[in-house]
This record gives C-alpha cells, structure tokens and sequence, in this order.
C-alpha cells in the first residue's frame, strides 16, 4: 500500500501553497472576513494558475485531475485559505452536474466562464420546510412555448447573488413519488423576478449565503439540465463528491488548527514553563494530531475508492459524519489550547471555530448520514 | 613565475577604494608588498588613491562617456599578468562583480566574493564569508594565485591615518575589449545616494509597517535621531517602497551602525546578517517572539502606530531641553 | 531566438541544521530549484514567447539533481527540454569548475543565441558563475540585467546599478545574469506539471563534455559553521507606548547612541 502521493501531485500542491501564501494570506483571509467580503481578487488567482480548470473537461479549457487530486487540492485550500476551500467545495456539485447532464450549450458557457473565473454555480434546493426533507420542496416549473416560467422560495442558498447562475430545483406537485417529480434548471441570476435576502450567519462570513425569492421568473426551455423529473438522481450523483471535497477543506482547517496549537503551546510560557511542557495540554494535543491522522486517511480512502469506480453509498456518509465532527472538535480543543488568545477575534482559531461548525449541518447533516449508513450496514450483515 | 607579494586594488567607486586601500595594507603588513590602486577615471582621481594610502597607482585612463566601467577587464588581465601580483581585491558593486568574475575566469583562478574577512594560515591566505542565505559562515582557501577577491562596502574602515607616501602615476596600456556592447543610455535611478554602510545610526523598516504612507512617520523619527532610513528586502524589491540601495540583508547593504532600531521588522536571517554588528540593537515589534527581539539589546513589544509617535514626541522633548 | 536558460538545484538554505559542535548539516535539507533561477527561467520563457524560438534548461551538479521530481519541477516551469549533467565529481564544485562544465555544455548543444542565468544560487549566492561563464564562452556578459528586448540581431538590455540603470544594446551571442527585478517567476499549473513528463531529458555525463577527469577546484573549503551569534542585553521594555517611549530614550541616552 502506497501512501506517497505522485511526483505531479507534489509539484501541484507546492505550486498552490505558493500561490495561496501570496494571493490569500492569512492576513487578507481575517481582513476579509472581518468585513464581510467575498474574496473575489484570490478566486481569480485560483482561476489564473489553473486551479479551477482541474476536472473540468479539456474541450472547455480544463485540465484533467482524479478525485485524489481534486480531494488534495481542496484539503491544501482548507488549510490555507478555508474560505476558498469552502467556495470551491460548493461548487463542486453543481459543475459536475452540468459535466454529465448539461446540453453542449449549458456547458460551454457555464464550463469555459468558470474556468475562466466565474464564481461556482449556486445551488437552490433548500426550502423554508424543506431541509433534510429536500424533496418537499414546492418551487414549480411551468412550461410556456420555449420558455418556463420559475416560481418559488429557496433558503440559505450560498452565492447565489454574487454568482452568474442558479441551479434552482423545482418539483412536479402532480408526481406520486417524490423523488422522481424533481428537474433542475439553469437560472441565470440577472433574470428578471428574483430578489435576494442576505442572510446573517455565524461563521462563513465571506460567503454569502441568501434566502431567494423567485416570482414568475422566465428562462428558455432549454436551460433544463439532463431529464425533466430525473433532477433528484441527478443531484445525488454528486452528492458524495461534494461531501468528500467539503469533509477535505474542513481537515484543511483541522490541520491549520493544529499547527497554531502546537505553536502556541511551544511558546506560551505559564508558571515559569511553555504550557506545551505539562501533560494536561500534550494529551489534548495528541488527541487532535490522531483526529486530524485519520480525518486524513478516511478522506483520501473514500476518494481512492471512488476513482477506482467503487461504490461508496454509505462509506462517504460515515466518512463525512466523522469528519464533521471531528473537525469540530479539533477547532474547539485549539481554542481551548489557546485560551484568552484563542476567544479573540484577533486571532484565526475563532473563524476556524465557527466556520466549522457549519460542516456538521451543510452539505448533509449528521443525523442523515446515519440515516444513510445505518441501514446499509445491516443490509450488507444481512447478505452475508 | 612566483607571485610577488603586491596588492592589486580596483573600484569604479572612490569611497570604496579607500576601503579596499585600507584592507589591502592588511595583507601587505603579511606579504612584505606594495598597495597598488589600478583607476579608471580622470587623473585627479588617480591623485586621489595616493591621499587614500595607495602606495603605487596605476591609472587606467579615463573612461569616454560612451564605453562601460566593465571594458577595463582586458587591460586590468593584461596588467595583472605583468606584474603578478598576490591578490587583487575589488569593489563588490555590480560593476565590481562582473569585472572580478570576468577576471578570474580569465585568468584561471579563483574569485572569492563577499569577503568579511581575510586570515593567514601560514603564507596561505584564507577568507571568510557568508553563505546559505545568512545560515553560516564559510572559510575557503584559494588554491590559485593571484587571489581575487571582492569585498562590500563598510566591511573594511577606510584608515585615516595612512600618509601619503608617493605620488608618481604610471600610465596602463589599454587592451581593447574584443566585444563590445553600445550603451545607449545611463538613467539616474531615484534614491539619490545613500551610503548605509558609514550611517552611524539607522532606522530600518519592515512588513509591520502597513502601507506607504506610513513611511513619513518612519522619516520623522529618523531625521529626530539624525539616522538614516533602511528597509528589508521586500519593501524594496517587492513593494518598491525604497529603492535597492536602502535595503539591509545579506544581498544588500551591509552595516554597522551604532544604532539599529527596526520597526515591524521579523527579523529573517537574510536580512538579521545584515545589521548584526550593529553596536546597540532596538525592535519595536507588535510580537514578542519575532526573531529579532531574541537579538536586540532593547524591545518594545507594542503597535508601532502608537509607540513611534510617542518616541517622536519624546526625542522632540528631550532636544527641546 | 534559442535560448539556454542555467538552473542550480540545491540545498533549501533554510533547511540547514547547526550540530552542537556548530559545523552545518545539509543531509535533511530539500533539494529545490535556486528561487533567483526560477526569475532567469521565466524571463526566458517570456523571451520565447514573444520571439519564438526554444528554451533549454541547464542544470550541472552531483548525482542528486537527476531525480524525477526536480526534473518536473524544472520543465512545468516552461523550458522545451533539459539538459542535467550529474556527475558526483560535481559534488560541491566551485565556481570555476561549474561555469566550465556549462561552458562546454552550451558548446555541445549549440548553436545557443543567449544564456540566462540567475543573479546568483539559492544556496551560496556568490553571484558568480554566469559572469565567469560568459568570459569563458568569450561572449558579452553582464549581470544585474532587469530587463530584455530583442532588437533585430542584439538585445536591448537594461541593467541595474547602484545609483543608475544602464541601458545597452547587447550582440548576440550573449550571456547575461538577471536580477529578481526582471519577473515574477509564474507558478506551475497542472496542465504544466503533466506536460513537464513528456518533455525531453538529455543526460550528459562529464565524459560526453571531454571533462572526464572532472575538473580541478580553485578553492577548498577549510570550514563551514554556524555564525556567531552576538550576545545581546535582551531588555524588553513594558509599559504604554508613551512609557515605553521614555524608558527607551534614557536607555538609549545611557548607550550615547543619540
């Protein structure tokens, strides 16, 4: 078993640490946050050094890269610059969504735009009484002629304003199941009857999420992307990758986490000793360099096995309910490590604090990933 | 043929050739020679060398405003195979640099660059200097002679009491270059000329300081403390905030002040190498355990937006009594 | 225009470890490419793609530089191909010894209009070896080259002085030592980094260069130590800025440094 990453993928990651030290230090990544602003000018350096072209097939200007890779890429983000491993996580599963089911047209603008710089395609799913329950949503599709006619309200729907498109999700209320009553459309976001409400969050500060309001909204027919009512399958197909890039950025930070731990306590001299020198503080520590080691391995298991083709139907589940949860721990445990320093908003362990307690809701929350993995572990005992 | 026990010297820059003077009387107090200034330039500056404590002096000529200081490297070839000397010491400007490399080529020796400092292991002439981007200090032993050998401005102190003791200029031939290049143009470069190496006390600033604006603050309190202003690296190469002669570190300036006081300065290795002999060390650094505060004399762990001011305020105060 | 562009892979200086005994280690550091080559090969592959032409990546040095990953590393940057010749009789060479090993490597190649080289290596920094390698070669030379133009059969060059920018028009052949002013080295994508596999590696040993006995070094080292460290007083002065301000003032008052 190999655990060495390859010569490109080396070269890679040390080509992106450059890049983040210089076009997202930390010190632009507080300042950003602190004002609430997206970090628009270091997205586009991403986009500049080809960081946004991997994956993206090679006719709409992209660069081909496994999951391994994209999962490395999105952990060195995490680590460096969580906001931009969290806004290039997001769009992870909207883009590849529009790379298997989008028409020749939806792809090459949305593909060639995004290589280019654009911001990742938004995902409205959500709804103010559908969460976890995604598909009691009620946004409707109406066909007229060329055109349909969009209508609904979509909740905690992240970019979304600031990004060129939506990829907005209706449902066919006259459907018996659910499940197969859902489409998806390409809304561009200029269209006229959207109105956007920023909403007030407690970490993610410089990605702004929004509640949108669609009234009557009209875009051509052919913005359907894929199958009418095969939007929900089409969805879930990259469901497990998000989740995996997301679990990624949040190990990124886990790490980062560490290593302002393992500093302070090197330094911070109390009762005459660096704090790092009594057993209370190394046994945290230890307890956070295990998390973050198998944080690490679970991760780059679950992209292996998807690049091998192999299903991972409840493994991302459990991979990502113990990622969540971890780095939510860890974040916690470098406060503590921190003390005094750590509460202040000075320093960067506070935002990592809050910006991963997200991860245990967004993208899937914990408790549907139980959902999802205790069933199939019984199903698989029961074949056996 | 053996080498005689002389010292070559040459620098396009007449401050530095008093240096170069004073350390080639150094080694000549070992080998038993002469100190012989070669100049390129006008004759009064030739006259010059001699007032510097030049023992013999070769004059170049003066160079025509249209060829360059580095056409000298053939003739200086020529006359260095003439007369063989020891060592040959230059000036490590750019210009310095090129002709030393060129030379030592040339001739088939050794170059040595940088040197701090020169050592006699028995009738073997030694140099030290630093490498490793300021990490350690290296001794080497040239195993060629004559020894070339550069040497920065400030490392050896121009000696005041050295008499004059000839004064009979002897005329070069000059070897013309087999290439040429056609200078189109000399442009002044802003900055004007700081020498930092013979600033008795300098305020140097670094990646604390926010923006450039700032550095009217900095310039207040340099001109209250007679001090001349410095930077690291980055803020001149990078930010271009000041330009390349006022940065300190280890491909820069380096100096020995009586005073060094750095603001928002980390303190890297390749810029701490620099100033390390500075007699008295100050670090007004918003971190405690930024490197340099370990190798100052006296720190202020504070925001340098409120305590330069109030050293102003200070200074101002006291000069007022 | 075909262009030879000399890369130095080297110790990461700041990997260095002192031993008690204050003697240098290098044995962990990470080999990398000189960070003032990196601006010499991107001032190279500019030049290229503004004029045509080809970039050539040289590199001389022991065994070591012959690893899969440094020569990747080399070629994402954007040469066509590379040249390493990686003798262990290179160990440590000298200046004199490197720019002669280039010197006969360019020769080989031929037919080279320009070589490039960094204003000095990441690791030594004697700011020599493409001044003496331009000598050798009997070709123009200059360092602290901040900017390139071709024009017609020369180079227009701007050089950077202490108090003045030399502007010159330089003939080809030519080798010139660039200053970190010149460009800002590009980072590799990946698209690079896969292209960098397929490009071409031309290994030469000393013997394809007519240098088979190595080459004889000008200079021996006598020793290699960590510097020493001056010894200062440390004081760190407490108090609001205006006390702080006070206190450093008599202190300073006290050293008869104002």
């Amino acid at each position: 078993m190999d655990f060495k990453w390859t010569e490109e993928q080396e070269l890679l990651i040390q080509s992106l640490e450059e890049l983040l030290q210089r076009e997202a230090p930390e010190s632009l990544m507080a300042e950003l946050d602190a004002k609430h602003e997206f970090p628009f000018k270091s997205w586009q350096a991403l986009a500049d050094n080809g960081i946004l072209a991997l994956g993206i097939p090679e006719e709409y200007g992209g660069v081909p890269a496994d999951i391994t890779t994209l999962t490395l890429v999105c952990e060195t983000l995490g680590k460096y610059a969580l906001p931009l491993g969290i806004i290039y996580s997001l769009g992870i599963i909207t883009i590849r969504d529009i790379i298997q089911f989008g028409s020749e047209e939806i792809k090459a603008e949305v593909l060639g735009g995004f290589v280019r710089g654009d911001l990742p395609v938004a995902l409205g799913i959500t709804e103010p009484q559908a969460g976890s329950d995604a598909a009691a949503m009620k946004a409707t599709a109406q066909i007229d002629g060329d055109d349909v006619i969009l209508n609904g309200q979509k909740m905690y729907c992240t970019l979304s304003k600031i990004a060129k498109y939506i990829l907005f999700m209706t449902r066919d209320s006259q459907g018996a199941n659910p499940y197969a009553s859902i489409s998806m459309w390409l809304l561009p976001t200029d269209t006229p009857g959207l109105r956007f409400n920023l909403l007030n969050k407690v970490g993610w500060w410089t990605v702004p999420t929004y509640e949108v309001f669609i009234e009557n909204a009209r875009v051509p027919r052919k913005n359907l992307v894929g199958q009418y009512n095969s939007g929900w399958p089409q969805l879930m197909a990259n469901f497990e990758i998000e989740r995996l890039a997301l679990c990624a950025a949040s190990v990124g930070a886990a790490e980062a986490a560490l290593d302002d731990s393992l500093s302070y306590a090197n330094r911070r001299v109390q009762f005459g000793n660096p704090i790092g020198s009594y057993q209370a503080v190394q046994h945290i520590l230890t307890d956070m360099a295990i998390k973050n080691e198998n944080m690490r391995n679970y991760i780059y298991k679950i992209a292996w096995m998807m690049d091998q083709g192999m299903s991972v139907r409840h493994e991302h589940a459990m991979c990502k309910l113990y990622v969540a949860r971890a780095a939510c721990e860890v974040t916690d445990s470098a406060m503590q490590i921190m003390g005094g320093l750590g509460y202040m908003m000075d320093h960067r362990v506070q935002r990592l604090w809050r910006d991963i307690r997200l991860m245990r809701i967004g993208g899937g929350t914990d408790e549907i990933m139980y959902n999802i993995a205790g069933p199939q572990l019984l199903k698989q005992a029961r074949k056996g | 043929m053996a080498a005689n026990t002389d010292i070559f010297l040459f620098s396009e820059k007449p401050v530095l050739q008093a240096e170069l003077i004073s350390a080639a009387h150094t080694l000549t107090a070992q080998t038993g020679g002469q100190v012989i200034a070669l100049v390129l330039g006008p004759r009064p500056d030739a006259e010059l060398a001699f007032k510097q404590g030049a023992q013999q002096v070769f004059w170049l000529g003066e160079l025509p405003p249209d060829r360059l200081v580095d056409d000298v490297v053939p003739t200086i070839a020529a006359a260095v195979q003439t007369h063989q000397p020891f060592g040959v010491l230059i000036g490590a400007t750019v210009r310095g640099r090129a002709v030393a490399g060129r030379l030592s080529a040339r001739l088939g020796v050794a170059a040595l660059t940088d040197v701090l400092e020169f050592q006699w292991e028995k009738e073997n002439l030694l140099a030290r200097h630093m490498v490793f981007g300021g990490g350690a200090v290296r001794v080497d032993r040239p195993l060629t002679q004559p020894v070339i050998a550069t040497i920065g401005s400030g490392i050896f102190d121009a000696s005041t009491s050295l008499t004059e003791t000839s004064d009979t200029i002897q005329s070069i031939d000059w070897v013309e270059p087999a290439w040429q290049a056609k200078l189109i143009e000399r442009r002044a470069r802003g900055g004007g000329s700081v020498n930092l190496a013979i600033a008795k006390r300098v305020v140097c600033l670094g990646r604390g300081v926010a923006q450039q604006e700032d550095l009217a603050m900095i310039e207040e309190l340099a001109q209250i403390l007679s001090a001349e202003v410095a930077c690291t690296r980055p803020l001149a190469e990078g930010l271009g905030w000041l330009p390349r002669e006022r940065y300190i570190g280890i491909s820069g300036a380096m100096i020995k002040p009586d005073l060094y006081l750095g603001i928002g300065v980390s303190g890297q290795a390749q810029h701490t190498i620099g100033m390390s002999e500075s007699r008295v060390v100050v670090a007004i650094n918003k971190d405690r355990n930024a490197p340099l505060v370990a190798q100052s004399d006296y720190a202020i762990e504070g925001d340098l937006y409120q305590v330069v001011p109030a050293l102003i305020r200070t200074l101002k105060a006291r000069k007022g009594k | 225009m075909k262009i030879v562009v000399c890369a130095k892979l080297a110790p990461d200086a700041s990997d260095i470890e002192v031993r008690s005994d204050g003697t240098i280690s290098l044995e962990r550091a990470e080999w990398r490419i000189g960070s003032f080559d990196l601006q010499a090969i991107e001032a190279a592959v500019r030049l290229r793609e503004l004029n045509g032409g080809s970039v050539t990546a040289l590199s001389v040095g022991p065994l070591r530089i012959n690893n899969s990953k440094l020569r990747k590393d080399l070629l994402s940057r954007g040469p066509d191909e590379l040249v390493l010749v990686a003798d262990d009789k290179l160990l440590n060479a000298d200046t004199s010894v490197t720019a002669r090993v280039l010197a006969a490597a360019v020769q080989k190649i031929g037919g080279i209009d320009l070589v490039l080289t960094g204003e000095g290596s990441s690791d030594l920094y004697f700011q020599q070896a493409g001044l003496q390698l331009g000598e050798l070669l009997e070709q123009p030379v200059f360092n602290a080259v901040s900017r390139i133009e071709a024009a017609g059969g020369s180079l227009n060059v701007e050089r950077s002085l202490e108090n003045e920018t030399e502007v010159l028009d330089v003939p080809l052949p030519a080798v010139l030592a660039v200053t970190t002013d010149i460009h800002t080295p590009r980072l590799p994508n990946m698209k690079e980094i896969l292209l960098a596999s397929r490009k071409p590696v031309l290994e030469w040993t000393l013997e394809d260069l007519a240098l088979a006995d190595g080459e004889k070094q000008r200079v021996e080292t006598v020793s290699l130590r960590a510097p020493h460290p001056v010894e200062r007083k440390r004081i760190l002065i407490e108090g609001s800025a205006e006390e702080a301000a006070e206190a450093l003032t008599a202190y300073l008052s006290k050293e008869g440094v104002l």
